[in-house]
């Protein structure tokens, strides 16, 4: 029966990451994802070199090489779709090849529990519906250590790790530039041989600077436009370390840091992952070996990212082959105690990080939240009226005009004027109202998003929408969570009604008024509250 | 004499009756499999009812399916585990005895409710619009009908899952209401009469059957200790009332006499001739089972055999689903279940405690996760309300309690004498059990109270409601179990349990409050208290809302007339009973705001400001009843009339309809 188990989890985890993949019924939905697909639309005869660096060459012309015996490679919604359908199948090759590295450190138990973990991780079945490239990092990990590991049990020779790694390092550079770190998987690999170290050397004096070759083969902008693409990666580490302010990171102003990153961990994995994972780091030292270039990628991996101030989640990728073969390892290793509360919560724990990737993968078959507002909004604002809208989100706008609301003004009358004006409000994400109030980028928005949901604007809302899955928000992300674990695919939209329609002036003097509580778990509780 | 339907009724029954035989006869190799040597017939009785009612909510929760097309899928679900475990043996005569006994009091509960048919009055209106809600929802949570374009947030699913017996017999709502009661009943009587007998099966075939009789008469048809004292005794008792009510002896601590402290000590038999379909009452059958799938572990435990995955999981799954039905059932079966580990980690067993403490914990583990997974469907879509846990403001004086216990006291007592005795324990340790488990739930009240909306002087009436609900079932059934060892020693034995049996018998001191004759079976018809808004409330039943819309009737108070077409159609109201809703929402606010825009709706000069409110909750139709123009002697019915037509009209008044784009956005 253990035999058709894991080609069953493996065509489980293509249908999961291959079903829903059109969650935003075509509107491209996904901001990051956009990015790369209008980068990638540009590309073609004249631009062979992409202006975008924010990925890097190979991220843009995978999608645009695979969509091009299907349909018009300079059609957004063509790149989308191959983008999305190539990130599934990268996630679908990673759930393998982590089970593949489990076997070959614990055996076949382990490597169905992993399978397991893996298929129905719900981190992994997100990233496969984005077109990013989070799925592709992933694989990429994976296959390294994979690599490793048949190379250290003499399943492959000198030549083969070198070569595959210099592959799949330049591959990983091509898509993005911090997949260079995942040389220590190779290189710890070859620390702890107890080989002979000579021929090794001999082949990495031959291996590097063919990496290095290939890397700028994936990578051509660094050959033919040095300046933009080292001008976007210090644009990109000035993010990254906090140096630079943009709107994505004001969510990390209240801090980040490795005990938010872990947390994050612990939330994607429904905390049953982490607990076994940690478990599965009690490995037999005769499997020690095999785990240290997973794991010292790791540990250096989150050594650099977990001090980073944006700690966007996606940064996390890159871990979650050591991470989820690290919790199939612990929970084969529970299942075989011989102890029936052992087995019991090891099936407890896998069933749980199952139902939230089934939970997720679910939620893909429903209407996304943003297009249900709009229904409702085509339905019953009447024609002409006007639509307040944030700014760096992506409502659904059912073509009437639309106002954008200027929440990081600190003259009251600008927000005020847009108020007044508007018949209509969508909120299309947490974005604003849960990162805003508090900031001092914003200094009206805890007074004027503790206003709104108090009612106190004479705005009322009229409408909240949500992803439908089967558990709800049992199993989603909460506040604590980052929130690009929930706003790009299911964010919770609020639609508004101007119904007092107070004027300007009344509504500046409010928005002047000592705020109320706009904690994001107070607004959180009043955007609930039943109207 | 016998009671008699219409045709047309009679077809309904015995479409009923028959999906139940076959839930039965599909559902009891699975009971098997669960309490081995425990189950049978009436295990698989209980189990049907409940498996072919959730499978189609869990259903629709996930939205697999509608929640009508999927109405069969619980029968369904039963025939392939069935056909997995196996029809036979098939017992032919435990079956038919079985339906025999279970017509029996199915027409018995079918007289107590016909008795007083109408649905109205306490919380049936509130019962109705759950009902009639779920059998009109494709998806679950339904629409609250009292609440116009929020789900029901309260503990729907026992209603849910009478809706799913509906569709599945092909029965509206008020109708299946009638039959749903009848049910609970019967199931009561026998779930009652199997806890009964279980725990006196030690002592041979006959003691069983005469105690669990005993249980299951006094489970439909006995009162409390109240009852016998405040008839039989009436002149001894200091009483500041007249006469006997029988609602007396649910009202008692608090009301007689008059006390800053009032608390319910309601019971089942009460229940059924009021006639609510409340949580309680709802969770009943679902509470014997899981009782006696506890009882089944712990005898089993006890024997050295410990619980397997599919029994952990079954009491698990029933945890979660008592969550969905009446959350106080958690709390209580999670207790005895409890009372019950302790037992089995104490006691010396062939098993060493390493192992038996694996496997509890195991056991646990696996119980724990069922529960939470049987429960998460109904938890991803409710907001909870309670307020916390708090110390009790009160106690009760001790004679009081006295009072409400005494008929089951001198039983219990026989418990520490028979085994100061030195009778032998692992026979009376399960009866000891559930007596402790209802000492338990008699005694959590005078100590700590589930906070609500409710004033000091009912703070701790609801928690001692739903806990002196469950200590009746689980005493009368330890007391009366325990009479089998007492009886069976002989002697000076058998005067003593005969003395300990007399005041339990003499809670039938009830029956004549309780029962009906079974000429009150003359029609299922529910709705005739409407009287001449009946056509009313049957035309608002038709009407097509879309999703988003609403109708609006006149607001209301709790437990008065109002909010009837939203209760008996299902159909969402902009407000149905007020104070319900403040509790449900856990916030008095938006009920009252709500409360105050229709009494403004339909008073208003001001067309605009009607306007503005028809807008914000999408209402469609209008209702101009009975009920409206009594509430509103100033109705601007000129104004109401001019913002549509009339779709609607008879001797109980008009619908009007809003026409879209009559009030824009």
């Amino acid at each position: 029966m253990s035999r058709g188990l894991l080609p069953a989890l493996l065509l489980a985890a293509l249908v999961l990451r291959l079903q829903g993949l059109d969650w935003d019924q075509g509107r491209g939905l996904h901001p990051d994802e956009g990015n790369l697909v209008r980068a990638a639309a540009a590309l073609g005869p004249g631009r062979w070199i992409p202006a975008f660096h924010a990925y890097n060459d190979l991220a843009l012309w995978l999608p645009k090489l695979a969509a091009a015996p299907f349909c018009d490679t300079s059609a957004e919604p063509c790149l989308r779709a191959a983008a999305r359908v190539l990130s599934a199948l990268f996630s679908a090759v990673s759930v393998w090849a982590m089970a593949a590295i489990a076997l070959r450190l614990a055996g076949q138990p382990a490597m169905l529990a992993t399978a397991l973990i893996a298929a129905t991780s719900a981190p992994l079945i997100q990233w496969a519906h984005f077109g990013t490239t989070e799925s592709a990092l992933v694989l990429l990990t994976a296959l390294l250590w994979l690599q490793a590991l048949r190379w250290q049990r003499g399943e492959i020779g000198n030549s083969g790790l070198a070569l595959t790694s210099a592959l799949l390092l330049a591959a990983g550079f091509g898509i993005k530039t911090s997949a260079l770190a995942a040389a220590v998987i190779p290189l710890a690999a070859l620390a702890v041989t107890r080989r002979p170290l000579g021929p090794s050397l001999r082949t990495l004096a031959w291996a590097l600077p063919l990496t290095a070759a290939l890397a700028l083969a994936a990578v051509p902008s660094l050959i033919f436009a040095p300046a933009d693409w080292l001008a976007v990666m210090r644009f990109e580490r000035g993010v990254v370390d906090g140096s630079l302010e943009v709107f994505w990171t004001r969510q990390f102003a209240a801090g980040s840091g490795p005990l938010f990153q872990l947390r994050q961990l612990w939330g994607a994995t429904a905390g049953a992952g982490l607990a076994l994972a940690a478990l599965g780091l009690l490995a037999p030292a005769d499997r020690l070996r095999g785990l240290v270039p997973g794991l010292a990628f790791a540990l250096v991996y989150a050594g650099l990212s977990f001090g980073w101030h944006a700690a966007f989640f996606r940064y996390l990728a890159p871990l979650f082959p050591a991470l989820l073969v690290l919790a199939g390892l612990g929970a084969a290793r529970l299942l075989a105690l011989p102890s029936q509360t052992a087995r019991a919560l090891a099936g407890a724990g896998l069933a749980l990080m199952a139902v939230t990737g089934l939970d997720l993968a679910a939620s893909y078959q429903a209407t996304d939240p943003r297009v249900l507002a709009e229904a409702a909004l085509r339905t019953r604002a009447a024609p002409g009226a006007r639509l307040a809208v944030e700014p760096y989100d992506s409502p659904q706008t059912a073509g009437l005009e639309t106002l954008v609301l200027p929440l990081e003004d600190p003259d009251p009358a600008a927000l005020a004027g847009v108020l007044a004006a508007s018949d209509w409000m969508l909120v299309a994400s947490r974005r604003n109202w849960a990162v805003l109030p508090g900031h001092p980028a914003a200094p009206l928005a805890c007074g004027y998003y503790a206003a709104l949901t108090a009612g106190d604007l004479g705005w009322r809302p009229v409408a909240l929408f949500r992803r439908a899955s089967p558990f709800g928000p049992l199993l989603q992300p909460d506040l604590a969570a980052e929130e690009t674990r929930s706003v790009f695919d299911r964010p919770q939209v609020i639609l508004l009604r101007n119904e007092e329609r107070l004027d300007a002036a009344t509504l500046a003097d409010r928005l002047s008024a000592p705020p109320g509580d706009c904690t994001p778990a107070a607004l959180a509780a009043a955007w609930e509250r039943p109207r | 004499m016998m009671g008699a339907l219409p045709a047309a009724d009679w077809a309904e029954v015995l479409r009923w009756l028959a999906w139940l035989a076959l839930a039965t006869v599909l559902a009891r190799p699975l009971a098997l499999r669960l309490m081995p040597g425990e189950g049978g017939w009436i295990a698989g009785k209980l189990l049907g009812w409940l498996v072919v009612g959730w499978v189609p909510w869990l259903l629709a929760s996930f939205q697999i399916l509608p929640f009508g097309a999927a109405a069969a899928t619980g029968l369904l679900a039963l025939a392939l585990l069935a056909l997995r475990l196996g029809l036979r043996p098939f017992d032919w005569r435990g079956f038919l005895a079985l339906e025999a006994a279970f017509a029996v009091l199915f027409w018995l509960g079918l007289a107590v409710r016909l008795n007083n048919a109408g649905l109205s009055g306490l919380e049936k209106f509130t019962d109705m619009a759950f009902l009639a809600a779920a059998m009109r929802a494709e998806a679950m949570p339904p629409q609250d009908a009292w609440f116009a374009g929020h789900p029901v947030n309260y503990y729907y699913v026992g209603q849910a899952m009478a809706a799913a017996w509906a569709k599945l017999a092909g029965v509206g709502a008020a109708h299946g209401y009638q039959l749903a009661m009848a049910t609970l009943f019967a199931l009561t009587a026998l779930g009652a009469g199997l806890l009964t007998a279980r725990l006196a099966a030690p002592w041979g075939r006959r003691m069983q059957a005469v105690l669990g009789g005993t249980a299951g008469l006094l489970a439909v048809y006995g009162g409390n200790g109240h009852s016998v004292l405040y008839q039989l005794v009436r002149g001894w008792m200091p009483t500041t009332k007249d006469s006997f009510y029988y609602p007396d002896s649910t009202r008692f601590i608090g009301f007689d006499p008059e006390g800053p402290d009032k608390a319910f000590t309601e019971f089942t038999s009460y229940a059924y001739t009021v006639g609510d379909m409340h949580a309680h009452v709802l969770a009943t059958p679902l509470f014997l089972l899981a009782a006696v799938l506890v009882l089944s572990i712990l005898r089993r435990g006890l024997a050295g055999a410990l619980p397997g995955p599919v029994q952990a999981a079954g009491f698990g799954w029933m945890l979660g689903v008592a969550f969905t039905v009446n959350s106080w059932d958690l709390a209580i079966l999670g207790l005895m279940a409890l009372v019950a580990l302790a037992v089995l980690l104490a006691r010396p067993s062939p098993l060493p405690f390493r192992i038996r403490a694996d496997g509890l914990g195991g056991a646990a583990v696996i119980a724990l996760a069922a529960a939470a997974l049987a429960a998460a469907p109904f938890l991803a879509g409710f907001r909870p309300f309670a307020e916390g846990i708090a110390a009790a403001p009160a106690r009760t004086p001790p004679w009081q309690l006295l009072v409400v216990w005494g008929h089951v006291l001198p039983a219990l007592l026989l418990i520490p004498a028979l085994a100061l005795a030195r009778a032998p324990a692992p026979p009376l340790l399960p009866i000891t059990v559930m007596a402790a488990a209802g000492l338990l739930l008699v005694a959590l009240p005078e100590t700590l109270y589930l906070k609500d909306i409710y004033g000091a002087d009912f703070a701790r009436a609801n928690t001692m409601f739903k806990l002196a609900f469950r200590a009746q079932t689980l005493l009368v059934a330890a007391g009366l179990a325990v009479l089998a060892p007492v009886l069976a020693r002989r002697g000076g034995w058998t005067l003593a349990g005969l003395a300990a049996l007399a005041p339990l018998v003499a809670t039938l001191a009830y029956l004549p409050h309780v029962q009906a004759p079974l000429s009150t079976i003359r029609s299922l018809d529910g709705l005739a208290f409407l009287g001449n808004e009946r056509a009313l409330i049957e035309a608002a039943d038709r009407l097509p809302l879309a999703p988003g819309e609403a109708l609006v009737e006149a607001s209301s108070d709790a437990f008065t007339g109002g909010a009837r077409v939203s209760a008996m159609t299902g159909q969402p109201a902009v407000i149905g009973w007020t104070g319900h809703e403040w509790l449900w929402r856990g916030a008095a606010g938006p009920a009252l705001a709500r409360a105050a825009d229709v009494d403004l709706f339909y008073t208003t000069a001001d067309p605009a400001a009607r306007c503005r409110i028809a807008a914000r909750y999408g209402i469609r139709y209008v209702i101009l009843g009975r009920e409206e123009r009594a509430r509103y002697p100033e109705l601007d019915e000129a104004g109401l009339r001019a913002l549509g037509a009339e779709v609607h009209a008879s001797a109980g008044g008009s619908i009007l309809r809003i026409p879209p784009g009559a009030c824009p956005g």
